[in-house]
């Protein structure tokens, strides 16, 4: 069962300086236009995903700027570093 | 209208003064002092230009808020130009802050170091507040110069007595300015600057390295590999953090390699928890505890830079070129979204092949960074 689903745009995809997890070593902010299920916390205006490869996870060679539906199949923590579907939206 | 040392903070709400502002380097008997201003918020920044314009012109306001945008050095995380307001953040300054500071002084007509000697010859504690403020807000070589311009011109000590109200980068400048002017640093010098400059971004670490005469520079694709890396006087170099991820790299390429083939692995789904499963039954966690906010906000926290960061970095790029390579290929070769795309991009085989590559891809650039740190560090061991 999909904990949350929603949409953004990608704004930035950075290198974790923290290196909080070896496997996943990005941070891509999401900016979050609606919220289609489920709940995010916060302001819920923006997400932060512990990925491992932008282009790889987002099935995108050039993830920033572009819109994505996005599935969070995990419990939403800060940053996201459950397993997660991004589908391109509105087009590519 | 002199603007080399312009600091404007007025507290919210209240709009700037314009008798507060310094002229010609000095500040005007019975002004206010900048000091006492605080913070500027968005209307009395307005309030303040719309002054500025008044009083110098649009150019004179155009010079001034276009030199803010170069400022290079801020106390956020390293990306500059993040403060409010397109302000630059400056080392000792609260991101947030509105600041307005010249990198060079074109409008007063004045060198850099004559701008700071004005401040200091009025040397109130308010002046030295925009004395170290226009210090801070320049370039490393650039402060590097001017203090030890200070240093002849006899104002050096002011500015070393205060050094700590400019924050790290201020102090560091100023023992290396005294650490030239004693002479040749000698290679026990140099390792204690090494461990003093492991925070720092690697490009003033450079400039502090090159103002020192250790000149050696290796670039491994775009790192300037410099003495910055090696073993300080008392912290380590980097060459244990490189070996251990060229360590891991092998070893996360045979993980995949090992889940090629087997029973049941069809999609990336199936090979990362192929991985997962190798990974939890060797007793490895790849992750840190903690980074979850108490409230759920989502506050990624800019991190102090870590001495070996830039090369992790550059290697975790390389990585992730691969993978952008191979999903532009595939996305040449079915079409962004098609149905023959998803299946090849999550195809077994081919998450596989992808990941042993972006993890080799990694090594002989570790290799390589290894092999100029050998040539770089032997200038100071």
């Amino acid at each position: 069962m999909a904990a949350v689903t929603l949409t953004g745009t990608v704004r930035a995809a950075v290198v974790d300086g923290r290196q909080r997890d070896r496997r996943r070593r990005w941070l891509v902010t999401v900016d979050v236009e609606r919220v289609e299920e489920g709940e995010l916390a916060g302001d819920g205006t923006t997400l932060t995903l512990l990925v491992h490869s932008p282009s790889r996870d987002f099935a995108d060679p050039d993830v920033v700027g572009h819109a994505f539906r996005l599935t969070l199949l995990d419990p939403v923590e800060d940053p996201y570093a459950g397993r997660f579907t991004a589908v391109a939206a509105g087009g590519d | 209208m002199h603007a080399a040392d312009v600091r404007l903070h007025p507290a919210p709400g209240e709009g700037a003064e314009p008798a507060a502002l310094r002229t010609g380097g000095r500040r005007s008997p019975g002004v206010a002092a900048p000091a006492a201003l605080g913070r500027l918020d968005a209307g009395g920044a307005a309030r303040l230009l719309g002054f500025l314009q008044g009083a110098g012109g649009n150019a004179a306001v155009q010079r001034l808020v276009a030199s803010a945008t170069v400022q290079r050095d801020c106390g956020c995380g390293g990306t500059c130009g993040c403060g409010a307001g397109g302000g630059a953040v400056h080392d000792g300054e609260e991101p947030g802050d509105v600041v307005v500071a010249r990198q060079t002084p074109p409008v007063v007509g004045k060198a850099p170091l004559q701008a700071v000697i004005d401040a200091l010859d009025s040397v109130a504690p308010t002046a030295l507040d925009d004395a170290f403020f226009v210090l801070n807000g320049r370039a490393m070589p650039e402060l590097l110069t001017v203090l030890s311009g200070l240093q002849t011109a006899g104002r050096f000590s002011v500015v070393k007595a205060n050094a700590g109200r400019g924050g790290p980068r201020m102090d560091v400048a100023c023992k290396v300015v005294e650490l030239r002017a004693a002479g040749t640093p000698s290679h026990d010098d140099l390792r204690r600057v090494v461990d003093m400059v492991e925070t720092f971004p690697p490009d003033q670490r450079t400039a502090i390295f090159r103002f020192l005469g250790a000149n050696l520079v290796v670039d491994v694709r775009g790192v300037d590999v410099d003495v910055s890396y090696c073993k300080g006087a008392t912290g380590a170099g980097c060459e244990k953090a490189i070996r251990e991820a060229i360590a891991w790299a092998r070893k996360m390429a045979a993980e995949y390699a090992a889940c090629r083939g087997r029973k049941g692995i069809r999609t990336g789904d199936d090979v990362e928890n192929c991985v997962d499963a190798s990974l939890g039954k060797q007793g490895i966690t790849t992750s840190q505890a903690g980074g979850t906010s108490s409230t759920g906000a989502v506050t990624v926290a800019a991190q102090p830079m870590t001495k070996c960061e830039p090369i992790m970095t550059r290697g975790t790029e390389i990585h992730e070129g691969v993978h952008q390579a191979h999903t532009l290929a595939l996305r040449k070769k079915f079409g962004a979204g098609t149905p023959q795309f998803q299946a090849a991009w999550n195809n077994a085989a081919d998450w596989i092949s992808d990941e042993i590559n972006a993890y080799g891809a990694e090594i002989p650039f570790y290799q390589e960074v290894l092999k100029a740190m050998k040539t770089v560090c032997k200038t100071v061991s």
